[in-house]
């Protein structure tokens, strides 16, 4: 049961997602940040929180999280401030994580989203770096509390992320999925985060109320912890928002607490309330200096940035003709994107058009059944524009060619050898067609009568023998063309 | 400003240290004299001054370039070290 | 073997070695052969170096033998207080919770005395992660003073302290937070100096109050911190606070004349609060410098009572995050016997840290805690504001600040471990000098009863050479600085 347009009730949900950035060394030393090596082999003094270590700042880390702050339209704040946020954790060595507080490095932006085909802008209120916590592995057990002891793995200690803080404008839990959605694929085309939610490089805590509709003022809200995935983000809300709608049905007040995520049971449970908060001790970090940033340093990294996601969606509208779906699926698999980017580039629009359809619904298609990416597909961009030529020439039929197009994507061969192998042309020699159409004809006296009584789709089955006869290899509008202008002379 | 037991309590789970119930009336009567000095900073007139660093210099930055490292002794130092990771106990709820 | 050169000076000890007078490898077993002597009575150190020390020195003793050795630190021993880190040594910072720690890298600092030829004698004794001023925070032992050893010899670099002061090193680092370097210096008859906040790397220095926090050095006379100095001090990219100022040759300072030097003195370190004797003391040391061509005058100080209360808020919350990375996961001590997480971190910490190390870290807990920032945090960066307000107003006037390094005597062991509240007033001088980052340097200038009194100077910012200069020139014409503890033999 979900909350519905009958429901006296208005959600109101704020995310919080954190995104790894994809720098090639953590944001305040040198270790590697690369996925899956021998637990604690990427570590140092510094982010094992050794005594008498000390943090420096990366500098990549701070360019992306910049380009992160244009992307989402925000003020690019000249100086912020790292500060230390204080809690007790295995997974954080020092026993506090260096993030920011009061003074983050951007302020006020928005990220504009597509919701059944309307834009809805959704505020960000601020965007702001922190270190990453290295991970628990609890052992003995599936939960966390049926667990018999656990072991730390700090290779994720240090990591950079961004935290990007929206405001609490979204309305229900599909919308809380699309705007993960779209600022992931923001994220990924920038360069700024490799958006693979299983490696856990996206994650997003949700912060949900419920209101009557109408009231202005923020009902109480819980917070849901650690999801990772765009399904959870959905169903955690939903489930939430049930919960909740229940527990203020019955008269029951709403608790702030934290709450976590069952995928087991799909609802949430309490992780912690509000009496045993964090009191977590802000203080700017005395081991670091204010970050200061030059204002032609901000400027001259918003110009050298890649055209936005949603701005090159709307461009492939209207440059290729192609669906707000189809655009939305291009944009949203940048393997795909790069492959077809070398594809179309510098071809004439109209056939750009059909590139386009080919590589996203045939190819796209037999690669995905195949698990094959686009960066190992063996159907280089030449040769699909070689394919789409022959179709254009007449050489090719449309329907032929799909049947080409699944042998190059396993053996790789041109589509001109694979046609000249298979004798696959298309037949579109009017001489040789006549002569088949006529001999149907003959064969076929009442069709004639039909066709000329008015019933022209009597001639598709006439179509259908020519096609039969020549396996399939007619040019069909020409057969067509001819089967009527048959019919008219006799 | 009275310091009571249940604060002194508070502090030490925030701060994670452990002390006895006999240790406490003694910690608890000297923090409470050393706060009752620290009255004496209400005397001195702090209007108008920052309590912000004041700066023109930057945090430095430093080039996104991987550096090893040598042994670090992590299993020599660890008080309980299990397939290349660091053992500590379950979280109880 | 013939001549001792237990509590000489670098030159001496210098040109003795470039003369073969002695090896270097003779020199270290000297001293080595001073520790085991006389360290059961003062207690300066917590482990010993000798097998390392000893390869060192053969190695030098080559590069002597070769005539190619130009360093002026080259061979002279050395002690290193126990908060710094040295790769594969010991480094247990006075407390249990690190007692058999052993650290995976070598502190910034000590690779540049490394580089400078300087042998590392062994680790001295502190107070607790350097929180005390009598090194009786140890969790091991308390240091003696070598001059009396009923007597603290000061904190919390007391080991380093004693150490120098007993002839057992020729030079010894410590740290500076509050005034560690310079009041054991004052209390030991010795000169300790804290450079400028950013002079010298913080990596590899066991934290305690990271925006207060300098290493610094100890020597018998002026000109010996100089050359310490000059090892020591530089821009680290390791550490983001450090200063990229350019560091001068220090010794280039060592020139003998104050002549036109201004003098300020806060009027509150001249009043009854300051015990008679330090206060004579001080006074003829300013006299002295008079006598030299410098002149002298007071100046208002109000709010340097209030810098104890500022420094024991701000000190505190920043160790009390500083210490939270000694929760018994990856090192240290660990309580074994708990059955959830938290309960052995709060069993590991409880059991591994001292008193005044909890206190303090309970200190700077509620002061940052939620409802009492504003109170006491934030009211204390700003008072913090006034104080590097203060000074820069009083450097318009002055060249150079003086004061007493510490208002009182020496006092026994043991005499003030009722009254933490006492101990923290008594560091009343050194603290403002740390609070505005400025340099400060603690020379001998007399003693009372056989115990030592120091007097401070103080610096704008990067200037140490003017304080060098003051304290050479004051010690070519005193003697203070020649005096040798009866344990120095």
């Amino acid at each position: 049961m979900s909350v519905n347009n009958d429901s006296i009730f208005e959600v109101v949900i704020g995310l919080e997602v954190h995104a790894q950035l994809k720098t090639k060394t953590k944001l305040f030393c040198g270790c590697s940040t690369a996925f899956g090596s021998l637990p604690n082999s990427h570590t140092c003094p510094v982010c094992l929180g050794m005594p008498g270590a000390l943090p420096v700042l990366n500098k990549q880390a701070v360019t992306m999280a910049i380009q992160a702050g244009h992307a989402l339209n925000c003020d690019i704040q000249t100086e912020s401030v790292f500060a230390r946020k204080n809690y007790f954790y295995p997974d954080l060595p020092k026993g506090y994580q260096i993030s920011q507080f009061d003074k983050p490095i951007c302020l006020n932006g928005h990220l504009d989203i597509t919701v059944n085909g309307e834009t809805k802008t959704i505020g960000v209120t601020r965007i702001h770096m922190e270190e990453d916590a290295g991970k628990l592995l609890h052992q003995g057990a599936d939960a966390i509390a049926g667990a018999t002891h656990s072991l730390v793995d700090l290779n994720r200690a240090c990591v950079p992320l961004i935290e990007i803080v929206s405001e609490p404008d979204l309305r229900s839990a599909e919308e809380a999925r699309i705007y993960m959605e779209t600022l992931k694929i923001t994220l990924e085309h920038l360069g700024v985060c490799d958006g693979n939610l299983e490696e856990g490089s996206l994650r997003a805590d949700a912060n949900i109320s419920l209101r009557k509709k109408g009231d202005t003022k923020l009902g109480t809200r819980t917070e849901i912890k650690n999801l990772n995935s765009f399904k959870s983000v959905e169903r955690a809300i939903l489930a939430e928002v049930e919960r909740q709608t229940e527990s203020l049905l019955a008269g029951k007040p709403i608790v702030q607490q934290t709450r976590h995520f069952d995928d087991a049971t799909q609802k949430t449970r309490v992780l912690r309330s509000k009496e045993n908060a964090h009191d977590y001790r802000y203080f700017s970090d005395p081991d670091l200096l204010p970050l200061v940033l030059d204002k032609a340093f901000i400027t001259s990294i918003k110009e050298a940035m890649p055209e936005l996601p949603m701005d090159r969606k709307k461009r492939f509208m209207t440059q290729f003709g192609l669906s707000d779906a189809d655009s939305m699926t291009l944009i949203s698999d940048i393997d795909m994107l790069h492959y077809f980017e070398t594809v179309v580039q510098n071809q004439p629009s109209d056939l750009a058009k059909e590139l386009s359809k080919w590589v996203i619904g045939d190819l796209n298609a037999l690669l995905k059944q195949r698990y094959v990416a686009f960066a190992d597909c063996k159907v280089s961009p030449s040769h699909l524009q070689e394919l789409v030529n022959l179709i254009q020439q007449g050489t090719l039929s449309g329907k032929m060619a799909k049947t080409v197009l699944q042998d190059m994507v396993d053996t790789g061969k041109t589509p001109k050898d694979l046609v000249a192998q298979s004798g696959l042309a298309q037949i579109s020699d009017s001489s040789q067609l006549q002569s088949i159409v006529d001999s149907l004809l003959d064969a076929n006296l009442d069709v004639i009568e039909k066709v000329k009584a008015g019933k022209t789709n009597a001639a598709d089955f006439l179509m259908g023998q020519v096609m039969k006869q020549t396996k399939g290899q007619a040019k069909p509008d020409l057969v067509r063309q001819l089967l009527l202008e048959s019919i008219a002379k006799r | 400003m009275s310091f009571s037991l249940q604060e002194l309590d508070h502090l030490l789970a925030l701060s994670h240290l452990h002390l006895e119930d006999s240790e406490k009336p003694h910690y608890l009567a000297q923090l409470q004299r050393i706060l009752d000095h620290m009255k004496n900073l209400s005397s001195v007139n702090l209007d108008g001054l920052s309590a912000e660093l004041s700066t023109t210099q930057s945090t430095p930055l430093r080039d996104d370039v991987v550096v090893t490292q040598p042994d670090l002794l992590l299993k020599q130092n660890a008080p309980l070290w299990e397939a290349g990771c660091f053992r500590v106990p379950r979280l109880l709820e | 073997m013939s001549t001792s050169f237990i509590g000489k000076t670098v030159k001496t000890i210098h040109e003795a070695l470039k003369n073969q007078v002695i090896t270097c490898t003779q020199l270290i077993e000297q001293h080595f052969s001073h520790i085991q002597a006389v360290d059961p009575q003062v207690k300066a150190f917590l482990s010993l170096m000798k097998d390392q020390a000893l390869e060192q020195a053969a190695k030098q003793d080559a590069l002597f033998k070769q005539g190619s050795e130009t360093r002026p630190l080259a061979g002279i021993p050395i002690a290193i207080k126990d908060n710094l880190c040295i790769q594969g040594s010991k480094t247990t910072c006075g407390s249990k919770i690190l007692e058999h720690f052993v650290a995976p890298y070598t502190a910034t600092v000590i690779e540049k005395i490394k580089a400078s030829g300087l042998i590392a004698l062994g680790k001295t004794n502190l107070d607790e992660f350097a929180m005390g001023s009598s090194t009786e925070n140890s969790a091991f032992f308390a240091t003696k003073n070598p001059w009396n050893t009923d007597y603290v010899p000061g904190g919390s670099s007391g080991g380093s302290a004693a150490a120098v002061a007993s002839g057992q090193a020729v030079l010894a680092l410590g740290s500076d937070t509050g005034g560690s370097i310079r009041q054991p210096a004052a209390l030991c008859g010795i000169s300790g100096m804290k450079p400028t906040y950013g002079r010298v790397s913080r990596y590899g220095l066991v934290a305690f109050a990271s925006s207060l926090d300098q290493v610094g050095p100890f020597a018998q006379s002026v000109e010996d911190i100089a050359l310490l100095l000059n090892a020591i001090c530089g821009h680290d990219s390791h550490d983001s606070t450090s200063s990229t100022e350019a560091v001068p040759d220090f010794t280039q300072a060592l020139t003998p004349s104050v002549q036109g030097l201004k003098i300020g003195v806060p009027t509150q370190l001249l009043s009854d609060t300051v015990d008679p004797a330090v206060k004579a003391a001080f006074v003829r040391a300013l006299d002295t410098l008079k006598a030299q061509g410098a002149t002298w005058d007071t100046f208002d100080m109000n709010e340097l009572e209030a810098c104890v209360s500022t420094y024991y808020i701000l000190a505190p919350a920043e160790a009390s995050a500083n210490l939270s990375r000694f929760d018994g996961v990856r090192y240290g001590h660990r309580n074994t016997q708990a059955q959830g997480l938290h309960d052995m971190m709060a069993l590991s910490r409880g059991e591994g840290f001292g008193p005044e190390v909890k206190r303090r870290i309970l200190l700077g807990t509620y002061v940052l805690s939620s409802g009492y920032y504003d109170a006491y945090y934030a009211k204390a960066q700003q008072a913090r504001t006034l104080v590097k307000h203060h000074f820069s107003q009083a450097f318009k006037q002055f060249d150079v600040i003086a004061t007493p390094t510490s208002p009182s005597l020496p006092f026994k062991l043991g005499e003030h471990s009722e009254n933490p509240l006492s101990m923290y007033l008594a560091d009343i001088a050194t603290i403002p000098v740390n609070l505005a980052g400025l340099p400060g340097l603690s020379i001998p200038c007399g003693f009372h009863e056989g115990l030592p009194i120091g007097f401070q100077l103080i610096g704008k910012h990067f200037d140490e050479a003017t304080l060098l200069k003051t304290g050479h020139t004051y010690q070519t014409v005193t003697d203070y600085h020649l005096q040798r503890a009866p344990l120095c033999q």
